[in-house]
C-alpha cells in the first residue's frame, strides 16, 4: 500500500529525512514512532502528496507520489497533525463541502461515528482542539479511502476520546482499511498496530510487526523507587550487572530492563543491598514498547 | 464545484467582506454627489470670498455628469485599496494557515478552488460596481438634475466589474506567490497602480485594464471598438494570471509549519 525508498528531505540546508525506507502492507495498522523533530511529520506530508522529497522514490497507493499533480490523486484520507479548518463553518457545512454535498445521511454518520453529532451547527471556531481532531478525523473518512493517513490522530484527546479514536481506528481495521498513523504516545501503538517503525535520525531505525518487536526484545523490567537521592555510584554498578541491558531515571525511582535472567532479580537485589539502600518498592514488569522505542532512539 | 461556491458565499457573508465591500463603494457612491453639492461649493466660497454658489457652478462645471465620472475616479484611486486589503486574504490567508490542506487531500482540484474566488467574488464585485454606479447615478441625479440616460452608466458599471475581475486575480495570483494577506494587497496595489503609470507614461493606458475606468468615465460616448480594445487585453491578462495562479498551486509544497 505504501513502499518509500531512501526519502531525503532538507529544510534551509538542515537534513530532515535522511534515507527513509518504509512499507506498509494492506490492511495492517502502521504505528510511525520517533522523537520530537524526528520528521514523522515531513514523512506524513511526503507520503500524502503534500510535499515532495528531494530525492528517493515513494509508492502510496498504487501511485508514484512524484508523478501526481495533486494530492487528492492519491486517494487516500489525510489527518493532519494541526487540522485546520473554516472557523466561519458549521461542522456539518465542513463535512458537506469535503463530500460535496452528495449524501446527508452520510454525513450524519460521519460526525455520530466522531461523536460530534450534538455540535454538527455549531461553528468550528468555537470547538476545542479535541473537537477539531475529531472532525479532521470523519474529513478523512469522508472519501471512503482505503489508505488513511493520520498525523497524531490521538495527540489532542482526552483519555476517553483517545480510547474511542483508539476502537474506531481498531473498527476501521475490520472494513479492510489501511492506516498508518504518528504518535509519541506508545501505549496507543502497543494497543493498536500490527507494524512499528521508528524513526531516528533521519531514517526507519526499526521496522517490525509488534509481535516480532516484543519477541526480539523479551525480557523483564524493574521498577524500583528507592528512599533518598540515587547516588551515580550506585547506578554504575547495578549498569555493570551482567543481566542489566539498560536503564534509566525515572521521577518514581529507577527502571532497568534485564536479559531475562531468572537470576536477574537477585542480582539487582543484592546490588542494593550491597549499597545499603532503602527500597521502597521493587516491581517487575514485562518489557513495554516504551523500553524498546527508549533503546532504539537512544534517549536514556 | 457547487458546494465550493456555497462556501466561498457563505464566508462573503459570515466574514464581513460583502458588508465591507458593499459598504465602503455605496458610502463613495453617496458621499461623491454630496461633495459635488455641497461641500465643494463651501470651500470654494470660504476661498474665493464674494463669489456666489451660483456663480461658482457656472465657473466648474458641476452636476449629474460630473458627479458620477468623480465617483468612477474614486474607484480607481480609493476602490482599488479597499478591494485590495479586505480581500488580500482571500487565498493567501487560506495557504498560511493550512485551511486547504484537507480540502485538497478530499480531492478538491486547484482549478476549482481559484475559479469559485474569481467566479463568487467576481460576482460580487461586478454587483458591487453596478449598484454603486447607479446609486450615484440616481442621488446625483436627485441633487442635480437628470442629465445622463441610464443606459451608459449601466454599461459604465460593467467596465468597472470587469476591472474588479483584473484586480481579483491579481490578488489570487499574488496570494499564491506571497502567501501572506498584507504583502499580497501591497503587491496587488503595486501591480494595479505601477501597470497605470507605465501605461500614461507610454501612452497604452487604453490597453491596459485601468483603460476601462477611462472608457467607463466617458459615459457611452466612447466607441464600442474602443471599448472592445480594451476589454479584450484585459479579460487575456485575467485569463493569464488565473492561469499562473493555478500552476503556482501546483507547486506549493502544503501543511507547511
Amino acid at each position: 500500500m505504501i513502499m518509500a525508498r531512501n526519502i531525503h528531505k532538507s529544510f534551509g540546508g538542515k537534513k530532515v529525512l535522511n534515507g527513509v525506507n518504509m512499507n506498509v502492507r494492506e490492511g495492517e495498522i502502521y504505528g510511525f514512532i520517533g522523537q520530537n523533530g524526528a520528521g514523522k511529520t515531513t514523512t506524513l506530508n511526503i507520503l500524502a502528496g503534500l510535499s515532495r522529497p528531494d530525492g528517493g522514490y515513494c509508492r502510496v497507493n498504487g501511485k508514484d507520489t512524484s508523478l501526481i499533480g495533486h494530492p487528492g490523486d492519491l486517494k487516500i484520507g489525510y489527518l493532519p497533525e494541526e487540522p485546520r479548518f473554516y472557523p466561519w463553518m458549521t461542522a456539518w457545512e465542513t463535512l458537506e463541502y469535503l463530500m460535496e454535498g452528495k449524501d446527508s445521511e452520510k454525513v450524519l454518520d460521519l460526525l455520530c461515528m466522531v461523536g460530534l453529532e450534538k455540535h454538527a451547527e455549531g461553528r468550528i471556531g468555537g470547538f476545542s482542539r479535541g473537537m477539531k481532531q475529531r472532525l479532521g478525523i470523519a474529513a478523512a473518512l469522508s472519501r471512503d479511502s482505503k489508505l488513511l493517513i493520520l498525523d497524531e490522530p490521538s495527540s489532542a484527546l482526552d483519555p476517553e476520546g483517545r480510547a474511542q479514536v483508539l476502537d474506531l481506528i481498531l473498527s476501521l481495521k475490520g472494513t479492510g482499511r489501511t492506516i498508518i498513523f504518528s504518535t509519541h504516545i506508545l501505549s496507543d501503538v502497543e494497543r493498536v498496530c500490527d507494524t512499528v517503525g521508528i524513526l531516528r535520525d533521519g531514517v526507519v531505525a526499526v521496522e517490525k510487526p509488534i509481535r516480532e518487536l516484543k519477541r526480539l526484545n523479551d525480557g523483564w523490567v524493574y521498577v524500583i523507587s528507592l528512599e533518598g537521592k540515587v547516588e551515580k555510584e550506585l547506578l554504575g554498578k547495578i549498569r555493570g550487572l551482567d543481566c542489566v541491558v539498560d536503564l534509566w531515571e525515572r521521577e518514581e525511582g529507577i527502571r532497568v530492563k534485564t536479559n531475562g535472567s531468572s537470576l536477574a532479580s537477585l542480582e539487582l537485589m543484592g546490588a542494593l543491598v550491597e549499597n545499603q539502600v532503602k527500597v521502597e518498592t521493587f516491581i517487575k514488569e514485562r518489557s513495554s514498547l516504551e523500553e524498546i522505542f527508549l533503546q532504539e532512539v537512544s534517549f536514556k | 464545484m457547487r458546494s465550493s461556491m456555497a462556501k466561498e458565499w457563505t464566508y462573503a457573508i459570515r466574514s464581513g467582506r460583502l458588508v465591507v465591500l458593499l459598504g465602503s463603494f455605496l458610502f463613495l457612491a453617496i458621499s461623491t454627489p454630496l461633495m459635488y453639492k455641497f461641500v465643494l461649493p463651501m470651500i470654494l466660497e470660504s476661498q474665493l470670498g464674494q463669489v456666489s454658489g451660483q456663480d461658482l457652478a457656472t465657473m466648474i462645471n458641476m452636476g449629474q455628469r460630473e458627479s458620477t465620472q468623480s465617483y468612477i475616479g474614486d474607484v480607481f484611486e480609493i476602490g482599488s485599496i479597499v478591494v485590495a486589503f479586505s480581500l488580500c486574504g482571500l487565498l493567501a490567508q487560506e495557504i498560511s494557515e493550512n485551511t486547504l490542506v484537507i480540502p485538497l487531500c478530499s480531492g478538491k482540484r486547484y482549478g476549482e478552488v481559484i475559479g469559485t474566488k474569481m467566479l463568487v467574488f467576481g460576482l460580487i464585485l461586478s454587483l458591487v460596481q453596478c449598484i454603486s454606479t447607479f446609486a450615484t447615478y440616481v442621488y446625483s441625479g436627485l441633487l442635480f438634475s437628470f442629465e445622463l440616460d441610464p443606459g451608459p452608466v449601466i454599461i459604465s458599471g460593467i467596465l468597472q466589474g470587469v476591472y474588479m475581475l483584473f484586480l481579483l486575480s491579481c490578488i489570487l495570483m499574488w496570494g499564491v506567490s506571497v502567501k501572506r494577506p498584507i504583502p499580497t494587497g501591497f503587491a496587488t496595489l503595486a501591480t494595479v497602480y505601477g501597470m497605470h503609470f507605465l501605461g500614461s507614461i507610454f501612452n497604452m493606458e487604453k490597453y491596459l485594464p485601468s483603460g476601462l475606468l477611462i472608457e467607463a468615465n466617458k459615459m457611452g460616448s466612447g466607441s464600442i471598438l474602443q471599448i472592445a480594445g480594451t476589454i479584450l487585453p484585459t479579460v487575456v491578462l485575467i485569463v493569464l494570471m488565473t492561469l499562473a495562479a493555478v500552476a503556482r498551486m501546483k507547486g506549493l509544497t502544503w501543511n507547511e509549519r
